[in-house]
Parts: structure tokens; sequence; C-alpha cells
């Protein structure tokens, strides 16, 4: 892992380091601790020499947590006047027999009930009605002494440690248990030189005094001049910046709106909720296409309806609907209904916005190029592929000299602005879009042709109530999700807008 | 244009020696894969000479092997121009009740004799039935095919409404059933009762004997069920639009003219159907070329007409007179004729072209600076999240401690997730802040984002920026340093002004001024909104109105 040239490794040693070093020379296991003195270094920096040699293989730092007992108040004042029941035994053995507070009048003990219990426990009492009477047991263990009271006299002086004490580890236990003595866990640590530190203590090592860290002291003090600085290991890890950055989606959509602006398109943006009227008739989509029904179109429950001052263009819409207005169309062929235009949803399209675009346009702002990036809603159960609330680009350049071709031209150089220099077109179908067409862009990283949403010319059911005559209007509206996750290798879209933190931290920047 | 998902876009089965016999010669399964996908068709997949294609909304004309087929062929050139129907005359007639009106008013009917019944066949006549009920028919609702064993039934038939308890034997039944007892009983009565608005009477198809052939758009009757000795057909539509059901019956009929049938006409009331001539539509070459951008003949546009299936004839070197066959049912305007020319031509043919048409760019006031608060805030070490405009009242306002304020409610909710619009933006990030728990702190995020509004006439979408810090010592002064430095960057002379507001801690919280007018609010959130979201870690948040930082005449979204 780090650097095993010894030479350098020796020179970007930190002087704690050598310090600590030279102390080991003698190859004997040491108690790190124990070396405060003889290095000159305080715990903490000699602790973190001591890893640091250790990262580097210059030594072996081993561990052993160790426990030291001692007694606590009450175990103290036992081992002084000896154990409660112990007590009250020798009185019971001069008394033969006695009712409980007579016993402890004798014993001359404060809290009897503790001491009646451990006598119980030690099978060493009976009751005989009121009277407490001696067992056999008891009998023979009052001359004894008992492990208890061995402890108590082996702590009494001060702390120990484990090991010593480990002939008498469970009545320790019981004693730990009981609250007369404590317990503490101490680590030691140990360093012994590797055969790597051992080479390099031959090799020489020298106590300069180094820089370590640059300060405003030393700079000042031109120091600097006459010291060296150690110089670091820098293959050492650095901690991760925590850097403050947009979410790699929004970075994606705003690359996208620099594209059309760099086209010279102008911004589009609306209203999310808004009226079938907007969302659907206006772009000529009938008022019975399952993509209004209730399991497709997230409706409003207030405001009750939007209605449409507009009433010039309300009634071309209707016509056009239902017969094809006045141009040359057979129209949906229906009984077009304003109360359903008035439905409030929440728009299913950005293409909304189009279509107020157009009906705000007049001729002397031709042609012109307009663009957005909005949210869209669809009323779906979200799962790997399906979001209730996604994203469209959408784009229309209406102008009297545009075609096909343009359209095809338009979002070629966009992808290819995006990243995705080849584009291919096939037919497709939308309700008010004629010639419709489906992108497809190579992903050159995957090999494969990604399916990004569709585009066309605005038919003239949609342009001419909205913009007065038959121009033609190119439009497109592909979704993004499916595009950022391809680039950014998700398997899903619900991940997108997962926002966990490590995740949108590290995301890499859009690869074009 | 985003799908729209509610084009309940229908996929057929298909088979290659099938579709061979009808294109009248081999066709390939690559072949296929490389042409369906141009014709205006999706190639689903296949396996071996079985494969599967979606076809789109408009042309359901192609939702059968034979119809697919009759477009293939003139696709790939191996039959081009239109298919010359003829229909024998005869004396069937089918009499329209006046009480059809109000139960289901339209019906078209014809005859199709002297079939070759075969396991194709009648798997052809299922696939037909089902995808144009499905599509075209708006799930029975709008149109409803029945097709029956012509020998079984006698002419005249009638067309009415019946009473409920009205009883015959539905079809794959023994015994016989009332309407009724249908409705409520079978399979398919269940599937499709609600199209019958409820309590009135029933539409019935009934011959000269008063046998029943249908009742629509149910089922069928077991009587005139189609056996594999079936030699002659009647199909018969219903439907709630006359153009719906008349397209329909046409588009079946001329599917099985491409098996060599014979077509036979019915009278029904005073019209005759089929009703298989081209309609006439004319064409400019001025129109077709300044809409696809090609330098097109007048001869080469008739021709990749025909590869169409369409009718052209040169009617002067500027126009051509079109047919556009009785099967068509997406042919509305020109510009239909137009698309099927640059089908024909191949999309892969044209050569895409920017026009040189000067535009200036120009963004919105308010993604301008919505952008420039994000560059400043992004300079406090934030991350930026994504979060949904849905929400629910929970997360709003009860978890937040907050009273419930007025929002744009959702009227058919999917899940509960999901059942308004947010009218506050930080409740958003501090579920944002509850998901990420197990991720490295500090945690400072922020979002630069829309809510809505609820206004009279519908919602107005409002732009909101928040900041949260959650560490260790998150506490009211960072925040406040955040937000002095945004006032600074921006040169507002924002005021703050203590406010006791149940998600912040009692005396930790001040509401934002400008102008006078309150904009925000910011404070340390209390602990025991923190524990509503299970997030242990104090959070400190300025919430406010970004809009309203832009100078007045800049401000608002549409």
């Amino acid at each position: 892992m780090f650097c095993l040239d010894l030479k350098s490794l020796i020179k970007e040693l930190h002087q704690n380091e050598k310090k600590l070093l030279i102390c080991l020379k003698a190859g004997k296991k040491k108690d790190i601790e124990e070396l405060e003195t003889s290095s000159g270094l305080e715990k903490n920096s000699l602790m973190n020499a001591a890893m640091w040699l250790s990262s580097k293989k210059l030594a072996e730092i081993e561990e052993k947590i160790n426990e030291y007992y001692s007694l606590k108040e009450e175990g103290e004042k036992y081992a002084k006047n000896g154990l409660p029941e112990k007590l009250m035994l020798n009185a019971l053995a001069e008394l033969k027999k006695a009712p409980l507070d007579e016993l402890s009048k004798k014993a001359n003990i404060s809290n009897p009930n503790i001491a009646l219990g451990w006598m119980k426990k030690n099978g060493w009492i009976e009751f005989e009605g009121k009277n407490i009477s001696l067992t056999e047991k008891g009998l023979k263990d009052n001359n004894k002494t008992s492990d208890s009271e061995k402890l108590l006299k082996i702590l009494e002086p001060g702390t120990v440690t484990g090991p010593d004490v480990a002939e008498l580890k469970s009545t320790l236990d019981t004693l730990v248990k009981r609250g007369l003595v404590q317990v503490r866990e101490k680590t030691t640590r140990t360093a012994l030189l590797t055969k790597l530190g051992m080479e390099a203590i031959s090799t020489g090592i020298e106590i300069t005094e180094e820089i370590n860290v640059l300060t405003p002291k030393i700079i000042k003090s031109k120091k600097w001049k006459t010291t060296s600085f150690r110089p670091y290991n820098t293959d050492a890890p650095a901690p991760p910046a925590m850097a403050g950055r947009r979410h790699y989606m929004y970075e994606a959509l705003e690359f996208t709106r620099q594209i059309w602006l760099e086209m010279g398109f102008t911004e589009m943006t609306g209203p999310m909720a808004d009226s079938s009227f907007w969302v659907f008739d206006s772009l000529y989509i009938p008022q019975d296409h399952p993509g209004r029904e209730m399991q497709d179109t997230f409706f409003l429950k207030n405001p009750e309806k939007i209605t449409n001052d507009n009433k010039e263009l309300v009634k071309k819409v209707h016509e056009t609907h239902e017969k094809g207005g006045n141009m040359e169309s057979t129209g949906w062929n229906y009984k077009w209904s304003k109360s359903e235009s008035e439905k409030p949803v929440l728009r299913t399209h950005t293409t909304s916005l189009s279509a107020r675009t157009l009906a705000s346009l007049s001729k002397k702002d031709l042609p012109a190029k307009f663009f957005s990036v909005g949210r869209v809603f669809r009323n779906e159960t979200i799962d790997w592929s399906h979001l209730a609330e996604f994203y469209q680009v959408e784009g229309i350049v209406v102008d009297e000299n545009a075609s096909f071709k343009h359209l095809l031209g338009y979002l070629k150089r966009f992808f290819s602005k995006l990243g995705f220099p080849q584009a291919r077109f096939r037919p497709a179908y939308f309700p008010y879009t004629e010639m419709s067409v489906e992108i497809e862009v190579f992903h050159p990283k995957k090999q494969k042709w990604l399916e990004l949403g569709g585009a066309g010319i605005f038919r003239p059911e949609v342009v001419v109530p909205l913009l007065g005559e038959d121009i033609p209007v190119l439009a497109w509206g592909p979704g993004f999700e499916r595009m950022v996750i391809d680039v950014y290798n998700i398997d899903s879209l619900k991940q997108l807008y997962s926002n966990d933190l490590e995740e949108t931290r590290n995301a890499f920047i859009w690869p074009k | 244009m985003a799908k729209i998902k509610g084009e309940n876009v229908p996929v057929i089965e298909l088979n290659r020696t099938e579709v061979s016999k009808f294109v009248g010669r081999n066709v390939s399964i690559k072949e296929l894969e490389d042409r369906v996908p141009m014709l205006g068709t999706e190639w689903e997949e296949n396996q071996g000479d079985d494969f599967t294609v979606e076809v789109f909304p408009n042309r359901p004309d192609l939702l059968s092997l034979e119809g697919f087929s009759r477009a293939l062929a003139g696709f790939i050139g191996e039959k081009t121009g239109p298919v010359k129907y003829k229909v024998e005359k005869s004396n069937m007639k089918v009499s329209v009740d006046a009480n059809t009106k109000d139960v289901r008013e339209f019906i078209a009917c014809a005859a199709v004799k002297n079939i070759e019944m075969s396991d194709e066949f009648i798997k052809s006549i299922m696939q037909i039935q089902e995808k144009l009920h499905i599509t075209h028919g708006r799930n029975r609702s709008k149109v409803a095919i029945g097709i029956h064993n012509l020998d079984t039934i006698s002419f005249p038939l009638t067309y009415k409404a019946v009473k409920r308890d009205f009883s015959f034997v539905p079809l794959e039944t023994a015994k016989k059933m009332t309407a009724d007892e249908i409705l409520t009983k079978t399979p398919k009565g269940t599937e499709y009762a609600h199209i019958l608005e409820s309590g009135k009477l029933v539409p019935m198809i009934i011959d000269s004997t008063g046998q029943v052939l249908s009742f629509p758009p149910i089922i069928n009757s077991e009587h005139t069920k189609i056996t594999p000795d079936t030699k002659n057909l009647f199909v018969e539509i219903t439907g709630t639009n006359k153009t719906a059901v008349d397209q329909a019956l046409n588009m079946v009929v001329t599917a099985f003219f491409e098996r060599n049938a014979t077509l036979v006409e019915t009278t029904v009331g005073k019209e005759t159907f089929p009703n298989l001539k081209y309609r006439k539509m004319n064409l400019s070459l001025k129109y077709i070329n300044k809409m696809l951008g090609t330098t097109l003949d007048i001869k080469e546009s008739a021709r990749l007409l025909e590869k169409m299936r369409f009718e052209a004839t040169v009617e002067n070197p500027q126009t051509l007179s079109v047919g556009v066959p009785p099967y068509r049912t997406d042919v509305m305007h020109a510009i239909d004729l137009v698309e099927d020319i640059a089908i024909a031509f191949g999309i892969e043919n044209f050569d895409p072209e920017i026009p040189n048409v000067q535009g200036i760019g120009q963004e919105k006031e308010l993604e301008i600076f919505s952008r420039k608060l994000r560059q400043a805030i992004i300079g406090f070490g934030c991350q930026e999240t994504i979060t949904f405009i849905l929400s629910n009242k929970e997360l709003l306002f009860e978890k937040m401690n907050s009273p419930e304020s007025k929002v744009v409610e959702i009227e058919n909710p999917l899940t509960v997730d999901y059942c308004v619009c947010r009218n506050t933006l930080a409740p958003s990030l501090m579920d944002v802040l509850s998901r990420n728990k197990h991720n490295k702190y500090p945690q400072k995020i922020f979002e630069v984002a829309d809510c809505m509004v609820p206004e009279q006439n519908g919602g107005r979408t409002t732009r909101k920026c928040t900041v949260l810090i959650a560490e260790s010592k998150a506490d009211f002064s960072c925040i406040k340093s955040v937000a002095e430095s945004i006032f600074h960057l921006f040169r507002l002379e924002a005021k703050l002004e203590k406010t006791s507001n149940p998600t912040f801690i009692n005396g930790r919280a001040v509401n934002i001024l400008l102008n006078g007018k309150t904009i925000g609010v910011m404070g340390e959130v209390h602990p025991e909104v923190l524990e509503n979201f299970e997030i242990e870690m104090p959070v400190a948040l300025i919430e406010f109105d970004a809009e309203e930082l832009l100078p007045a005449g800049k401000q608002g979204n549409s």
C-alpha cells in the first residue's frame, strides 16, 4: 500500500515517528505508555506515531485489554469489619438459636436483611418459627475463611488485575454483582519493531528539526528559510470533500436549456394546473381519447372548472373537433362538449405551453422558435419505468418555410449537441401531429439505440384555430428521464428522484 | 411528444408464412424486422416464424393479418394501388326500431359468402374482433362487432330495444337466460354491463323467426355460432357514433375480401352496406413538397401514394386526385396523405437540414434568477435535491406540526403519497433528510423549485427556495448566516421578525419580511417535528418565495 522504498519512507517519517522508532531500537516489546519519558512525547502524539509506524509496517502494535478490580465503598467497609453475614453467623454460633432482632443486635449490624439473605443462600441457617437456628454447614463455615473474605483481603490494599485473581473469578463476579467490587477495562498497547523497522534503524535515522505544518507564525518568522519541510506521503488517503453541488438531473436539464438557447429558442413557461382545453382540446385530442380518462390524467378537485375567456378561440376549436372547422378536414365527427374542456387537470405534457404560445402569436412575430423544459404529470403507479411526475423537453418552430426535413435537422442538431451525434427517425403517431416521428439516438458506450420520444409537425386542425392560418409548426416533446438514467447507468427512473445524498454528492458531471 | 399513455396500443400476433401468402411473395423475418418499423408500425419480437407487431391507434385497419399484409404488400412494392372491391346485390334487410335510438343508435351490416374456413381464419376473425373492440371501439362502448353463421339466419332482421326480461340462449351456454341474468351472472355480461345505461331497455338483433343473433355490445347467441363447417358469414356492427360504426364494418369486410370472399350487401333501414367507395380528395404537389421539403414530381408522388394503397390519378401537373380506401379511418385532411407519401418515400431517406432562420434565444427572468440563486447557495456547501410537486397533507402539515393551509387537490389520486400539489417546499426536503440518516453528516441540502397555490381559475405556480442544514451544530445562527449572505448578495433589505411557529422551537424562529411583506420563514426545527421525521440530528431551515426577490414586473411563471 505505502511506498516501500525505504529511504523515502524514512524521509517522510514525522519526527515523532522517528523518536518512537529509536526508542524501540532495543528490539524488545515495549508498553507504549511507558515510552512517554524515554521518547519525550505526549501520550496522544505517542499513540499517533505508533499507529503510523504500524500502518507503514515499521512496527507491530499489539493491543491487550486488561481488567482492573478495586473495592467500592461498601466493599472497603466489609473488608475492614467483616462481611455482615459472617458477623451474624458468629453471633448465631454463640446464641445457638435466636429471633432476628436479637441476633442483629448481638452482631451489631445495620442492615440485617442483606446478612440474612446471604446466610440462607449459603445454607447456614434454618427458620424455626420466629427463631433462627444454625445448620451443620453454618457451624462448619463459621470457623473457615470464605473465598469472598479472601478476595476482600486481597483487594483491600488497592487495585489488582484480572490474572492476579484468576482462581477466584466466580467469587469475584458475585462480589461485582453485589456491588462491592468495581471493574475497569483498560487497553494497553505494546510495540515491537518489524524486520523493516530494524532495517530502517540500521539505515540510520536522524532527528533534525523539520517543518510539519506550515503556520502563519513560521511564514512571518521566516523560519522556513532555514528549516526543511518534512516531505508528506502523498499516497496517504485524504478525507472526501463534501462539496456542495447541483443535482445531476437538474444539471442535465440546465444543459438542455442551454442548448436550445444557443440555437436561438425563446423559453416558454406556464401553468401546471390547467384546463383540459389547453392540455387536450386545443391540441385536437378528441374528448373520448383514452388519454383523457381518469386512469391516465390527474383531474383536480378544486377549482370546479377553468373557463376560457377567448370565446372566439373556443368556438373555432369546437368547430374543428366536430367538423374540421374552416379547413378541408373531416374533423373527429362527434359532439364536442364545452364543459368537458373546462375540467381542470395537471398538464400531461408541456405541449399545452406550445398551444398557449401559438395562440398568443401574430404573423409579424414569425418566424419564431420556442422551447420549454418543464414538469408534466401522469396518473401512473410509480415503478422502475414509470413516474407520476417527470420532465418533458418541448420545442416548436413556427415558420412559413419550415418542412419535415427541417424538423429532422433541428432534432439531429439538438441531440448531437447533447452528446449523441447519431440520431434516427421512424414513423410514429400522435393525435396532434402529422407527420409524426419517433426519435432514437445511438448510445456510444452501450452500443444501442435509445428511444427518446416523439416529434412531428402540428396538424392544421391544431394550428389554424390557434394561429389563424395554416403555417407549418415543427414540434417535439421527448421525455428526458430515460436518457439521463441511461447516461448515468441507473436502472430505475425512481432512483433519479430518490435523493440519496451519497449518490448525488458523487454523481459525475454530465459527460458532454 | 411524450406518448399519451392512454393510447391503448394494441399488439397483433402474426405468422411469417401466413403474411407471405397474402403479400404474394416470401418475406423473411429479417426483412420484416427492417421494414415493419418504417411502415408506421412497431416491431415487437419474433419466435421463429411467429412475430408480434404494435399498431398505432390511428391505423386500426392494420389490426388483422389481412389488413396488415395488404399494407405491407404495397409498402414493399409487391402489390400497389387500390384494391377494387365488388359487392353483390341482395335483398337481405334489417329494419331498425325507433326505440334503439336511446339505447345504442347505430347499426351497419353486411354478409360475406364463400369463405374457406380454417383454424387460421378463425384465429384471424377472433383477433380482428378483439383488437378493434379495444381500440376503435373504445372497449365496445363506441363500437361492437358481432360475426355470425349466415346460414342460420332468416331475413329480414330487426334491430330493436327490448325489456330486460327478454331471454335467449347466449353463446357457449346450454340454456335460455334473460338479458338481466346475462348482465349480472356471465363474465362478459358483468364486464360490459356498464356500457348500457342501467334500468333502460337493451338492444337486440332478432331474425324473422324470432331467433336472436346478438345482444350487443355484450354477447352473440349460441344459435348463430361459427363452426368449422361455416361457409358464409354475417357481420353486424353497432355503436354510438355512425362514422365509427361504418368504418368498423369496412375494416372487417375488406379484411375478409383479401381472402377472396364474396361481399354481399345488406340494407339497414334505408341505407345499403357496405359502402366501399374510395373517398376523393385533391392533393397539390406544391403542398407535398412544401411540407416535406422535397422536390418530388407529380408522377413520383402518385407512385408513392399507390405504395400506400391509395388510388392516385394525375389531374394536372400540379394536382393529384386521390381515392382514400374505405378502410382508412385516419385520413381527415390532405396532410394525412402527405404523411403517407413521406412513409412510402422512407423516413430514413430524408436529409435532415437546419434552415437559416434568425432567432435570439431568450430565457425567462425567473429562470435566470433561479440559476443565480442556486449558484449562491451551492457556495455554502449545499447539495441540491430534486423532489416532486405531488405530495400529501400528512407530509405538508401533520409532520411539520403546522396548521393546514389551502392546497390544490387531486380528484383521482392513485396513491396516498400523491394526492395534493405542495404549497410549501421545506417538507419535501425534510423527507429527504429522513431518508438519508444512514449517510454522512453534515447534510446541507437545498432546492429552488415550484409549488402550487390554489386560485379561483386554477393553481398558480410559485417558485420557492429552501435550505436545510442538518448536523450536530445546526442552530439558528447557521441558517441566519445563510439568509443574510443571500440578502447581501442580492442586495435585499430584508427584515426579520420573531414569530411563534410550531414547526420551530419557540423563540428560535423568525418571519422574513421584504418591503413589509412576509416572504418566508426560518428557524431551528422543533424536536417534535424532528421526531415525526425520525431525524436524530438538529436541523435549521429557511424557506422563502424566490419570486418575491425578483424586481416587480419580472415576476410570474407564465
